[in-house]
């Protein structure tokens, strides 16, 4: 049975207990296509994304995965401002979807390595330099426009 | 009706017997035995699959038990034994084998990044480590410098001697 499916089964059971209990959703757009997966979670408590919901889309490539790469995961575009995230297209920059990836690593820890990110971002390479900048000069700045931005992506989708 | 035989296939199955703890390294490498088991009860077993991860070690890869077929298997035994790695860490050949033979790995065990290498002095280890040993020495070649653990040649070289 490949990885995937594997994931797949034992996922909503998983979602359950109180370890995941800060993921709202995760699961395949289609579940007879687990390439595609959209996944929600409460932003990091004690963290500017404490309160707000946040959107991931995650692509798999069945053929690889997990033994030649990890998902891609982007967040939902223009929704969150931080050091690691690009803007316009969502894209994350993390090690552990890129050279630290290791086939041990399921859906479950990506999504719970990307919510670690969000409370505590990595300043060695960002992709986004001026909320860099902003994040280490200026940190009550940096909450403000985090909390704006994600504000104003929650009253574009109501 | 008239069959003519023209080919005879043997079939078998089996399954490794591998102790509880012997991950966490509490028995010697003596104690590992393979055993044969009724085909019954491995189909049995199999139709608790999905509680596999919490009863059953599962191979960190593919987390298929082991004595269950990796992805790549097209049946229970098709060639899909384990290899136990010196670092303690236990995976189906193949797996492994499809890991370490990209170039991200760096040659590296995928739960501990260390440097993988076969246990040495293990019987169901032997007769893959003239393969690791290539496939090592390659992953090497195209990752200088390693991420990890260097590889210790002593061990692959003096392993399998007796």
């Amino acid at each position: 049975m490949s990885r995937i499916v594997k994931e797949y089964m034992g996922l909503q059971k998983r979602l359950q207990t109180p370890e995941f209990s800060w993921i709202s959703f995760l699961a395949p757009v289609d579940d007879d296509d687990l390439s595609e997966w959209v996944c929600r979670f409460q932003g990091p408590s004690e963290s500017p994304f404490e309160g707000f919901e946040l959107g991931l889309n995650i692509t798999i490539d069945l053929e690889k995965y997990p033994i030649s790469g990890g998902p891609r995961v982007l967040f939902e575009p223009r929704t969150v401002a931080h050091p690691n995230v690009k803007w316009d297209t969502g894209e994350i920059c993390l090690d552990l979807l890129k050279d630290a990836w290791t086939p041990i690593y399921t859906l479950l820890d990506v999504v719970g390595a990307i919510r670690d990110l969000l409370a505590d971002p990595g300043l060695d390479s960002p992709l986004d330099l001026d909320i860099a900048q902003i994040y280490d000069a200026d940190y009550e700045a940096y909450v403000q426009i985090v909390r704006y931005r994600l504000e104003e992506a929650r009253l574009a989708r109501v | 009706m008239r069959i003519e035989v023209t080919d005879v296939s043997l079939v078998s199955t089996w399954a490794w017997d591998i102790p509880k703890d012997l991950s966490k390294g509490k028995h010697g490498v003596a104690d590992q035995t393979v055993h044969m088991e009724k085909w019954e009860d491995i189909q049995n077993e199999d139709e608790d699959a999905e509680n596999d991860e919490e009863e059953y070690e599962v191979c960190g890869i593919c987390r298929n038990r082991y004595d269950a077929t990796c992805p790549s298997c097209d049946y229970p035994g098709s060639g899909c034994p384990i290899v136990l790695g010196l670092c303690n860490h236990n995976f189906h050949v193949h797996c492994i084998k499809q890991w370490l033979s990209t170039e991200t790995s760096k040659g590296l065990c995928p739960l501990c990044r260390q440097g993988f290498q076969l246990r040495p002095n293990v019987l169901i280890n032997k007769m893959h480590h003239d393969e690791f040993q290539k496939l090592l020495m390659s992953v090497r070649q195209h990752n200088i410098p390693m991420g990890g653990g260097e590889i210790d040649q002593d061990v692959m070289d003096d392993g399998f001697i007796r």
